[in-house]
């Protein structure tokens, strides 16, 4: 049973809270809360000792792989998190089911689109066949231009950064990268 | 443009691209349109993120009106998306298929990031771009 399954059982979804990127290497943490279940609610399995459900995480669709977590209770506003890593830039949609023995819960939809933003980056750009940047000016703090997998131009601009940092241009494998009149220089005062 | 900004013959053919077929259209300038209007599919859109709500006034966030300009010209098959003199209050904004992002002034053209985390400005993946005139400031 997965993803648009439209059935609907005893068990309710969760529903997001937030979702947020932890840290820069593109993990995230949701934060979901448990609505008022029905009493028929059938328990996905027991440890001998507790019975627990699943909570399982989609994006776009897909089951993300390991998301799945067991959660021991159903009360009505309970409030916990599930952690998942997505690298992409792209963005993507989240949505979440609960499993009990019965089968998968209607999913709920994450209120938006979750993508790895890099931070710290000017520019981020990935798996470009030809990306032209000219004319233009880049102030940050750590990476002016960071490209991977590219071919890139970059002709009469300015880089400025902060903090002593020297990474005007960061380029990653397989990139090609062409200046031209590419002022660089630290930030003053 | 508008059309009675461009030079059309009364009774002529006036050549302009799909997106701006409809964009003209959905805006009800129909009566200002030529007799013949022919869609030339190898024409790029243009638009400006003024007209998606983008405010340029340091104060307003712009992210989601620039992001939508992006995506229309996307949608459009490519393009050009023009951003007037001002300051864009922007999160990251994403492009993901091939247009360019056309500033009208390396000084004066800001897209200023407003995410406390110093999230990047501009986000490209897998597409031919080109970056020109702008000033992106974290």
């Amino acid at each position: 049973m997965g993803y648009g399954d439209n059935i609907q059982l005893s068990l309710k979804p969760p529903v997001f809270i937030s979702v947020s990127q932890v840290g820069t290497a593109g993990n995230f943490d949701a934060l979901l809360n448990m609505p008022m279940q029905s009493e028929d609610a059938v328990p996905y399995d027991s440890d001998g000792e507790y019975d627990y459900y699943i909570s399982r995480l989609y994006l776009n669709g897909e089951a993300l792989p390991d998301s799945d977590k067991w959660v021991w209770s159903l009360e009505s506003g309970m409030e916990y998190s599930m952690s998942f890593a997505y690298s992409s830039t792209i963005p993507a949609h989240l949505s979440v089911a609960i499993i009990g023995g019965d089968g998968e819960s209607v999913q709920t939809m994450y209120d938006g689109t979750i993508s790895y933003a890099p931070s710290g980056r000017v520019v981020f750009a990935r798996q470009c066949h030809s990306l032209t940047i000219s004319e233009c000016i880049i102030e940050g703090d750590s990476v002016g231009i960071d490209v991977g997998e590219s071919n890139i131009l970059v002709s009469d601009c300015e880089i400025t950064l902060r903090n002593g940092s020297t990474a005007y241009i960061v380029a990653d494998y397989d990139t090609n990268v062409t200046e031209f009149c590419v002022n660089e220089h630290q930030a003053t005062g | 443009m508008p059309f009675g900004e461009r030079d059309i013959p009364p009774f002529g053919t006036l050549t302009i691209s799909r997106s701006e077929y409809f964009s003209h259209a959905a805006n009800g300038d129909a009566d200002d349109m030529p007799i013949l209007v022919q869609i030339d599919e190898s024409m790029k859109s243009e638009v400006s993120v003024s007209d998606f709500g983008a405010a340029g006034d340091g104060v307003s966030d712009d992210t989601q009106a620039i992001q939508s300009a992006i995506d229309y010209v996307s949608l459009s098959g490519g393009g050009i998306v023009h951003i007037p003199v001002g300051v864009y209050n922007v999160g990251t904004l994403y492009i993901l298929s091939d247009i360019s992002l056309l500033g009208d002034s390396k000084m004066n053209t800001v897209l200023r990031s407003n995410a406390s985390s110093g999230s990047s400005i501009l986000v490209i993946e897998g597409v031919v771009a080109n970056i020109s005139r702008l000033r992106m400031v974290i």
